[in-house]
């Protein structure tokens, strides 16, 4: 017999770990991306024709992961009591 | 799927923390060392285009192996998946890239691991200590991969606290000064042309993310741990990259960053922060080890799955009766590591690792590619973690593949040539060798699954 309870429990606690790491990935690589962008802005006239393409996969980086996470979150979902994840 | 040689099976005894410990473990030195050389290449613009588009590379390359790994669930890991999705010839070059890769990242480890420890003792002589950190963690192996890997875990860890305490003491303002003009100094001092050849050291950043799928045979829970260990390692190292080039960019001038040898550690020692400076000395030694420890972990298990089906002798496919372990594929990682150690030349070392890397890049989305094909359908036998926007997302992995390899031909043309033509001799003797095998493969016997779409 499966304990319902401490699945959920369990799950919650998978996913508050990826969340806030993820949290953080947000955080610093919008910061790291910001600061250099912000800061050769002005002084390097490149950076204006480059800043599309840093953008793009700036993007592409995070919302790739971002999907890839919520995937991982709805297998382990669906699947935790067929293979018994947490016992 | 063949027998091991002496019957007996791998333990399943390994969770999420792991899969994390494995994969991480192995790349994070990439962020303390070798990353640096983007900035040579490109200066500062390069090293961020290098560490965005490697690092977009290497999210859908995670993406591939959780679902692959986490559907197969074999210890040979790439080489697993295109032996069966691919063919066995592409299966024998990609369980020998695999090899190669990490034997090379092993041997560049410890050569800097003895590097450090003459910087701290100058008297001792570099090469027996080398000699001495791999005997080390091939006997740690040896006698099982959850003591490996719990050692694993305790020292990625211990780095990855160092590269974040680094970062938020640094933006809070006491962590050194940062330097804006670092940055505008050293921007792009080799024009578009730089920022484009940067990529050829981008996947340092990232480079054997994929082997934490390599332990899926081992795992309690493949099905969980393999997916949730893939990517939760993957954001790991994308902080941990971001963090890295932020601090170092901003408190090493471009000139000195570019050719330094240990990047974080110096910019720890210009902040002037003693207590950065321990963490991070700490943070690298570490990292080096659990490194190597990763490494020979991976690569003992893609040479048991080649030995195991018969590429090679099946007499290094034996299980140890009492530790569960591959201890004869263990036992020969020794001697190659040995000899790359020998050669003493750590660039080009890290450069036959880098190319090995990325022949299997264009393998593991092509495997996934003919994994859809053959399996169309997502049942929770056959495709229990289905990744998303495939097969989209594996055809713009090899074309990212193919764009970083061709970038090695600034300044490394040879080792590029000498590297590919090694893997396609590989894929025809392989190839060969193989036709003399009896092999049989059965679906259902091997992996309980139904005939592929093309039989039916």
């Amino acid at each position: 017999m499966v304990n319902e309870t401490k699945y959920h429990n369990d799950l919650k606690k998978d996913a508050g770990i990826i969340v806030l790491v993820l949290g953080l990935l947000f955080f610093s690589e919008t910061f790291v991306f910001y600061t250099v962008m912000s800061t050769l802005w002005d002084a390097v006239p490149e950076v204006r024709t480059l800043f599309p393409v840093y953008l793009l996969f700036l993007l592409l980086l995070l919302g790739i992961e971002t999907i890839g996470c919520i995937r991982v979150y709805n297998s382990i979902k669906e699947h935790m009591y067929d293979f018994k994840y947490y016992e | 799927m063949s027998e091991n040689s002496n019957g007996v099976e791998l333990v399943k005894t390994l969770r999420p923390y792991h899969v994390w410990a494995l994969g991480v473990g192995i790349v994070l030195v990439g962020e303390y060392m070798g990353w640096n050389f983007t900035v040579a290449k490109g200066g500062i613009l390069g090293s961020l285009f290098a560490l965005l588009v490697a690092g977009t590379m290497y999210v859908m390359v995670s993406l591939c192996a959780s679902e692959l790994g986490s559907s197969t669930k074999l210890a040979g890991g790439p080489y697993d998946w295109a032996r069966l999705f691919v063919g066995p010839g592409a299966a024998a070059i990609v369980g020998l890239a695999v090899y190669m890769e990490y034997i090379a990242l092993e041997a560049a480890d410890a050569i800097v691991v003895a590097s450090i420890a003459q910087s701290i003792f100058p008297e001792i002589q570099t090469f027996p200590v080398t000699l001495l950190v791999i005997a080390a963690l091939t006997f740690m192996n040896y006698r099982g991969v959850v003591a490996a890997l719990n050692l694993n875990f305790a020292l990625t860890f211990t780095a990855l606290i160092a590269i974040i305490a680094f970062f938020f003491m640094n933006i809070g303002g006491i962590g050194g000064t940062w330097h804006p003009e670092y940055l505008i100094s050293g921007a792009i001092p080799n024009g578009f042309i730089g920022v484009f050849a940067a990529l050829q050291f981008g996947p340092w950043f990232y480079l054997g993310i994929e082997g934490a799928a390599m332990c899926a045979e081992e795992c309690k829970h493949p099905t969980r741990a393999i997916p949730l260990g893939q990517q939760a390692g993957m954001i790991t190292l994308l902080l941990g990259a971001g963090m890295t080039f932020y601090v170092c960019a901003g408190l090493i001038p471009t000139a000195e960053l570019g050719v330094s040898v240990y990047p974080l550690f110096e910019a720890a020692n210009q902040s002037g922060v003693k207590f950065l400076v321990a963490f991070l000395a700490v943070g690298t030694l570490f990292t080096c080890l659990a490194s190597a420890n990763g490494t020979v972990c991976d690569s003992s298990r893609s040479w048991f799955a080649l030995s195991r089906d018969h590429f090679l002798t099946n007499w290094f496919a034996a299980v140890h009766t009492k530790y569960s372990t591959p201890y004869r594929a263990v036992i020969f990682t020794m001697p190659i590591a040995v000899a790359f150690a020998y050669s003493g030349f750590l660039d080009q070392v890290i450069t036959f690792s880098i190319t090995s890397g990325l022949v299997c890049y264009v393998m593991i989305p092509f495997s996934l590619i003919r994994f859809r094909k053959m399996f169309p359908e997502h049942t929770q036998k056959v495709r229990p973690f289905v990744g998303p926007l495939q097969p989209y997302l594996a055809y713009f992995t090899i074309f990212l593949a193919i764009v970083i390899m061709s970038t090695l031909n600034w300044g490394y043309s040879y080792n590029l040539i000498f590297g590919l033509l090694f893997y396609i001799i590989a894929y025809f003797y392989f190839s060969w060798r193989y036709r003399s095998i009896d092999a049989k493969h059965d679906w259902g016997e091997d992996l309980g699954w139904p005939e592929p779409a093309h039989r039916k």
